[in-house]
């Protein structure tokens, strides 16, 4: 019984180590972020040399980066297309789920598809041009929900079979429409998956640099293109990359540092059975 | 019960159009492109020319390297995140506050984007000031510091252990919530028999997640041949295409504006793709009826 | 049941319009009520493909706003940046920078060009047969006339080579050798150097006070190209019409024996070992502060890097100096590379603003803004005269004195040939080729890669001969 006491004892500590390596990179982007640049460049672990912690670097980011607009913009752009995301694929699934027919499997493959096509830049570029979607929020979150719709098909088709069946009938006894049967009645047993499907696509909208770089103007970029002003081909200015890093992150590293049992109980129920 | 008029076809209508205006349309008229001589240059200009694209391909040397190096990418990374997931999801399964703190911790880079995570690493590998090499000579190590994200023996892997330091706390989640979805009756049973922990693991608990390993392999399956970021961020393919990748490749092509020769690239690469993703979900279906 | 699936049918119509009317952006918002989201989204983008113009989120009443598309390189420095905001300042508008990253700025200039989709206005380094020039306005100025003749070229439309497209705002840059002076007086090496014989004597000597002979940082591939591209000239244009046979596909740069030999001097200096070990892994960066610092004698660059060198290290600055690359065996060779204006403005043929931002062009290239973003950016300005003066670096000035005593040309995609820049739409992959030499391939190898990759392209382009 000791023996085995100590090997968990050994096995915490190593834990504890390897979690460091988890954290260390980010902890480097932030302790640059408030340095001067001459220190930043250096690129080291520890605190300023000089002791000041200037978040100073901060500031100027926002101002030059032009922070709080591109901030708007992602948090349009992410939360909008997420919401289109989880209303259709999860009524789509729920088709794919339940009928067995030529369609709805050719309808699954169709969407398994995209998790594996390179994104054709030029084509989709042309169908918004004829559109006029072109340089429009609209045209972005189109894109990011259309990017996002493979997943979701699929996470969602998986969780909704462990659903019962009888469910729906009843419900449909009962009088609901096929509509209201799903949204009413099904979609909030979807919860768990929905949660997973949320922080996936809003991460991956969130995060995105191609699609808003070819597809619409500098007025309607977010967070990761603002790096750019910063990272500049000749002269770098590491204090600034890094704090503009931070900034970049912190919105999703934050949700997810006080909402993180939440996302982690969502994770895992959702994406198990998925 | 009459299921036509218990799931309508209208449920999957709003999904469908955005999905065909947007991702069908581009990508099956790409798929003609892939036969055409489309460049940037005389954009409204297009001739078919046949296999030509295909052929110019597959002499290229280039390709074979982002072949063989998308391929031991893949195999090295799907191998490495779900070996060391798994790993941890044995270690934190159980709830405690250390192990939470060590779920939360090991899933923070999942939030991070991959060109962000790129960005971090080169300063990482930086020969002189990284803090890896830094770290290798402070314990005496100095012999095993490389010039990681240069020398082309150890190029691709240091880039794979970025991406599963990066993901492998994705496939840790998954693989916990799938062991807490085994009833404690199998353990509590197996324990009865007598089972060893490593026949437990062997019998109740890896069959009994079939599920979490098909979501995990088929993601990283897919990001794993689909890399591209990573590799753009770090090496960009360099030096000399010793690290090129099918994405950094078809990327490449792309941005010469050489649209119809990348698009054949496209073609390739996804079929690819398809090929080791579907024979997975094949012998996975295969595994799931066996029990 | 009849009237339920009629009710569905309804419900099902009514998502398709709504969806309809997010993706067409016509329809009236009141019918996608049942969806506020959606609604914000199409209000968002409505406004947008309605109006047109840019002033959206910015609160800065109700001054006009003209957009620069620019590459990260310029974009995420100073000088561009501030001249710009001098200019519209003056003009009393704003402006505002679209920063693309530099590897996808020409393809993403392309796509939006074909499409009409370009901002008012584009600040390039670019050459104008590799870009969308279709798109471009015809510019007019006091300053087109007193464009110097080696850049005039460049800024015609390539079709009628008579129209003015594009406005020189950079220096007419030099590239060549920067040289820590006090490391070259230790080792007893003197300057000028003429040809490659006694640039490797000169190599060992520096080596043999231990200090690195040749600074190499090509883990960014722009920069051991400069060894070649300030070089290879002179060796094209020795040869009367070689220039063009190249271009015609006649002859290939891997038969031309010169050639050659210059790459394969290149490569000599790592075989020697006259390079430092990290080569691969040196950046820019780590290039300025080892020229800066003295831990190396020689480091090719172009003329910016003076101003990068005074911003970061201003009391070692004076210690470094420019001087020809001399790579070539034949002294007689011997050329000071000076290139046509390093970057210009240009304005969409379909820009919504677009005499405002023809007048944007004319008042960045006014004494106010120039004097700005020279201070910046250092150079010899691309004017046969102007009535004040624009800061120079001394580098410039070093090249200019070295410049009487040999021609000067521009380097091989930017030379003029008979008066023609007949090479210039062959870069394929010249950088990364150059690169592969310092990575372990040969200097053959590596000529022939840099052929077959703009043979390709040529192709692309469908120039004849490929």
């Amino acid at each position: 019984m000791k023996r085995k006491k100590i090997g968990r004892r050994l096995v915490n500590v190593l834990l504890f180590l390897l979690s460091i390596v988890y954290i260390i990179p980010v902890w480097m982007v932030f302790v640059n972020s408030v340095k001067r640049p001459a220190e930043a460049n250096v690129m080291g672990v520890s605190f300023p040399s000089d002791g000041v912690i200037r978040l100073g670097n901060y500031l100027d980011v926002i101002e030059k980066g032009g922070i709080v607009r591109a901030f708007m913009n992602g948090l349009l752009e992410a939360s909008l297309s997420v919401i289109i995301i989880i209303v259709t694929a999860s009524a789509c699934a729920f088709y794919i789920a339940r009928v067995k027919s030529k369609i709805s499997n050719g309808l699954f493959y169709m969407f398994i598809m995209g998790l594996v096509v390179p994104v054709a830049f030029i084509p989709t570029y042309l169908v918004l041009n004829v559109l006029h979607l072109l340089n429009t929020y609209t045209g972005i979150i189109l894109i990011f929900t259309t990017y996002g719709l493979p997943m979701a098909v699929f996470l969602y088709t998986g969780f909704i079979k462990t659903v019962p069946r009888e469910l729906d009938e009843a419900a449909f006894i009962d009088g609901c429409g096929p509509i209201r049967l799903f949204y009413q009645i099904i979609f909030p047993l979807l919860k768990p998956v929905t949660m997973t499907i949320f922080i996936l696509s809003f991460i991956g909208a969130w995060n995105d640099v191609m699609i808003p770089m070819f597809f619409s103007n500098s007025g309607k970029w977010a967070l990761p293109l603002t790096v750019y002003n910063f990272y500049g081909g000749y002269v770098k200015s590491w204090n600034y990359i890094f704090a503009d890093i931070i900034i970049t992150i912190s919105p999703l590293l934050l949700v997810y540092i006080f909402a993180q049992k939440y996302v982690i109980a969502g994770m895992t129920a959702g994406a198990v059975k998925g | 019960m009459n299921s036509k008029k218990m799931y309508p076809v209208c449920l999957v209508i709003p999904a469908f159009l955005i999905y065909a205006v947007f991702f069908i349309v581009p990508n099956v008229s790409g798929l003609a492109l892939a036969f055409t001589d489309w460049n940037i240059y005389f954009f409204d200009d297009i001739h078919f020319n046949g296999l030509d694209n295909f052929i110019k391909l597959f002499h290229e040397e280039v390709f074979w390297i982002a072949l063989k190096n998308t391929f031991l990418f893949a195999v090295v990374t799907v191998m490495g995140k779900n070996l060391l997931g798994f790993l941890m999801a044995l270690l934190v399964a159980k709830t405690s506050k250390f192990n939470v703190y060590l779920r939360t911790v090991m899933f923070l880079p999942v939030t991070i984007s991959s060109i962000v995570v790129s960005i971090i690493f080169v300063s990482i590998y930086n020969p002189d000031m990284g803090i890896v090499n830094q770290f290798l000579r402070s314990v005496g190590l100095g012999g095993l510091a490389r010039q990681w994200l240069v020398d082309p023996k150890v190029a691709l892997g240091a880039v794979a252990a970025m991406e599963i330091w990066q993901w492998s706390g994705f496939n840790m989640v998954v693989f916990v919530a799938g062991m807490q979805s085994i009833p404690d009756d199998f353990f509590e049973a197996a324990r009865i028999d007598g089972a060893g922990r490593w026949q437990t693991l062997k019998c109740i608990t890896v069959p009994l997640m079939v599920q979490s390993f098909a979501v995990t392999f088929v993601f990283s399956i897919i990001s794993g041949f689909k890399v591209f970021a990573q590799i753009y961020g770090t090496t960009n393919g360099g030096p000399a295409d010793a690290t090129q990748v099918m994405g950094t490749f078809l990327f490449k092509s792309f941005s010469e504006g050489k649209l119809g020769y990348s698009a054949a690239v496209g073609v390739i690469f996804m079929f690819l793709i398809l090929i080791f993703s579907l024979a997975f979900l094949v012998i996975l279906k295969k595994k799931e009826v066996e029990y | 049941m009849m009237k339920k699936g009629l009710k569905n049918k309804i419900l099902a119509a009514a998502f398709s319009v709504m969806l309809a009317g997010m993706t067409g952006c016509s329809v009236d918002t009141g019918t996608a009520s049942s969806a506020g989201e959606t609604k914000a989204a199409e209000e968002a983008g409505g406004t947008e493909t309605a109006g047109g113009t840019e002033n959206t989120e910015e609160t800065q009443g109700s001054k006009e706003t003209l957009t620069v598309m620019i590459g990260s390189g310029d974009g995420g420095g100073e000088a561009a940046k501030t001249a710009f905001n001098k200019a519209a300042d003056i003009m009393g508008i704003n402006v505002e920078l679209s920063i693309f990253p530099d590897d996808q700025f020409l393809n993403v200039l392309n796509t939006k060009g074909a499409t009409g989709n370009l901002d008012d206005l584009i600040f390039v380094s670019y050459s104008l047969p590799d870009l969308p020039y279709n798109e471009l306005a015809e510019l007019d100025g006091d300053w087109v006339d007193n464009v110097t003749d080696v850049s005039k070229q460049f800024l015609l439309n390539p079709d009628d080579r008579q129209t003015v497209i594009m406005a020189p705002m950079g220096a007419e840059s030099n590239m060549g050798l920067a040289y820590n002076k006090e490391v070259l007086e230790n080792a007893g090496v003197e300057l000028p150097i003429l040809d490659y014989a006694s640039f490797m004597e000169a190599c060992e000597k520096i080596k043999a006070t231990g200090v690195t002979p040749v600074y190499v940082s090509a883990k960014e591939t722009w920069t051991p190209q400069i060894l070649l591209l300030s070089s290879m000239t002179s060796t094209i244009m020795k040869e009367d019409g070689l220039a063009q046979k190249l271009a015609a596909n006649q002859v290939k740069p891997q038969d031309i024996q010169r050639l050659q030999d210059m790459w394969a001097n290149v490569a000599a200096l790592k075989e020697m070992g006259y390079i430092n070990e990290d080569h691969m892994s040196a950046t820019h960066d780590m290039g300025k502060k080892a020229i800066a610092e003295g831990s190396a004698g020689f480091y090719a660059v172009t003329d910016a890097a003076y101003g990068e060198i005074q911003s970061e290290y201003p009391d070692l600055v004076e210690g470094v100096g420019l001087t020809i690359t001399p790579m070539w065996n034949d002294a007689e060779l011997a050329f000071v590379m000076t290139n046509r204006t390093s970057r210009t403005l240009a304005v969409s043929r379909k820009s919504k603003n677009l005499e405002l931002a023809r007048e944007f062009v004319n008042t960045c290239l006014s004494e106010e803004v120039l004097t700005v973003y020279y201070e910046l950016s250092p150079g010899a300005a691309p004017f046969k005269s102007l009535d004040y003066e624009l800061t120079t670096s001394p580098w410039n000035a070093q090249m200019q004195e070295l410049a009487k005593e040999m021609p000067s040309y521009g380097d091989w995609a930017n030379a003029l040939f008979d008066g023609e820049a007949v090479l210039n739409p062959f870069w394929g992959d010249f950088d990364l080729n150059v690169q592969s030499m310092f990575s372990g391939k040969t200097s053959q190898e590596a000529i022939e890669g840099w052929y077959k990759k703009y043979a390709d392209d040529a192709k692309a382009k469908r120039l004849e001969g490929f």
